[in-house]
């Protein structure tokens, strides 16, 4: 059934389902609030700062969106930030409990596996990265090199520009033959354009 | 195998290719999880990388949290990886150049 439903959306073009990957804190849930904010009026989650906010996949369905007179209707799913090791006494140092430490490694542990299997259940990724700190790590490295393996159209979204300490142009310097878009998911800024090069990827 | 404090494999390019997808994932699998640091030649597939941490995730706790993997390009004109567990009891520190390694270990 989930392959039948895929091949409908992928046979119509201009449906999609969407993946937001990255890695933790890089701003995905702020990304897709955006979107969704502005086109549903609803959000997906809370944006706290503290780490592994998101532990489980959230998935938007529905969401119009016009890019050169050109309807598309996607789906959007916000994945749990991906990370190889996840200690608990992180939580504590921004003010949890052992107890609620604990309980949210263990979650988080399950999100990471479950952002892990979504990669098949995607027609196209946004891939998010922070752009005030160094991208090629093998996090971001893993997410590109799963993708390409599976043959699943990507963007980077070069995130957080709206700081000082931003450097998109390294993004694109490190990923030279894929497509980057600078972006702000804080402020919107760019996020029509990066929309435009998810169109372009639908076809 | 006795179970060891600390131990460090090296795995060249010649064992790797005797050993395929899941041999090779439970065998990483179940050293990391033995406490050794792997040092392999060359560097692991994206999707066998998934497929590790999606197993190894399944037994962090609050000792064992998971692993780290660092890939050194051109390191003595080759690419090795080096894949450790991070535990509570166990920090690593990893230096490395083009001709020099260096793992230190606080335990």
């Amino acid at each position: 059934m989930q392959l039948l439903q895929k091949l409908f959306r992928k046979a119509k073009k201009l449906n999609a389902r969407i993946g937001v990957f990255g890695e933790v804190g890089a701003g995905k849930t702020t990304l897709v609030n955006f979107i969704t904010r502005n086109n549903l009026g609803i959000e997906v989650g809370e944006v706290t700062g503290i780490p592994h906010e998101t532990r489980k996949i959230r998935e938007v369905e529905n969401i119009n969106l016009k890019v050169d007179g050109v309807e598309l209707n996607i789906s959007i799913v916000d994945t749990p930030g991906i990370a190889t090791y996840i200690d608990y006494r992180e939580f504590m140092k921004h003010g949890l409990s052992e107890d609620e430490a604990i309980k949210r490694a263990k979650e988080a542990t399950r999100g990471v596996i479950e952002a892990l299997k979504e990669f098949e259940n995607v027609d196209i990724a946004i891939i998010v990265v922070d752009s005030t700190k160094m991208p090629f790590n093998q996090v971001n490295a893993m997410l590109i090199g799963n993708l390409e393996m599976r043959k699943i159209p990507f963007v980077i979204a070069a995130n957080k520009i709206d700081r000082e300490d931003a450097k998109p142009e390294m993004i694109k310097e490190i990923f030279p033959n894929k497509p980057v878009v600078p972006i702000s998911a804080l402020t919107g800024e760019n996020i029509d354009k990066l929309i435009e090069e998810i169109a372009k990827k639908m076809g | 195998m006795e179970r060891a404090a600390l131990r460090v494999e090296y795995i060249t390019r010649d064992y790797l290719k005797r050993l395929h997808g899941n041999k090779l994932i439970q065998l990483l699998v179940s050293r990391l999880l033995d406490n050794s640091i792997i040092i392999m030649e060359g560097v692991l597939n994206p999707l066998t990388q998934s497929e590790l941490l999606m197993r190894i995730l399944n037994y962090i706790n609050m000792q064992f949290f998971g692993i780290d993997i660092k890939t050194i390009k051109k390191f003595s004109r080759k690419e090795i990886t080096i894949i450790y567990p991070k535990k509570k009891d166990l920090d690593l520190d990893i230096q490395a150049t083009f001709d020099y390694l260096s793992l230190v270990v606080r335990a």
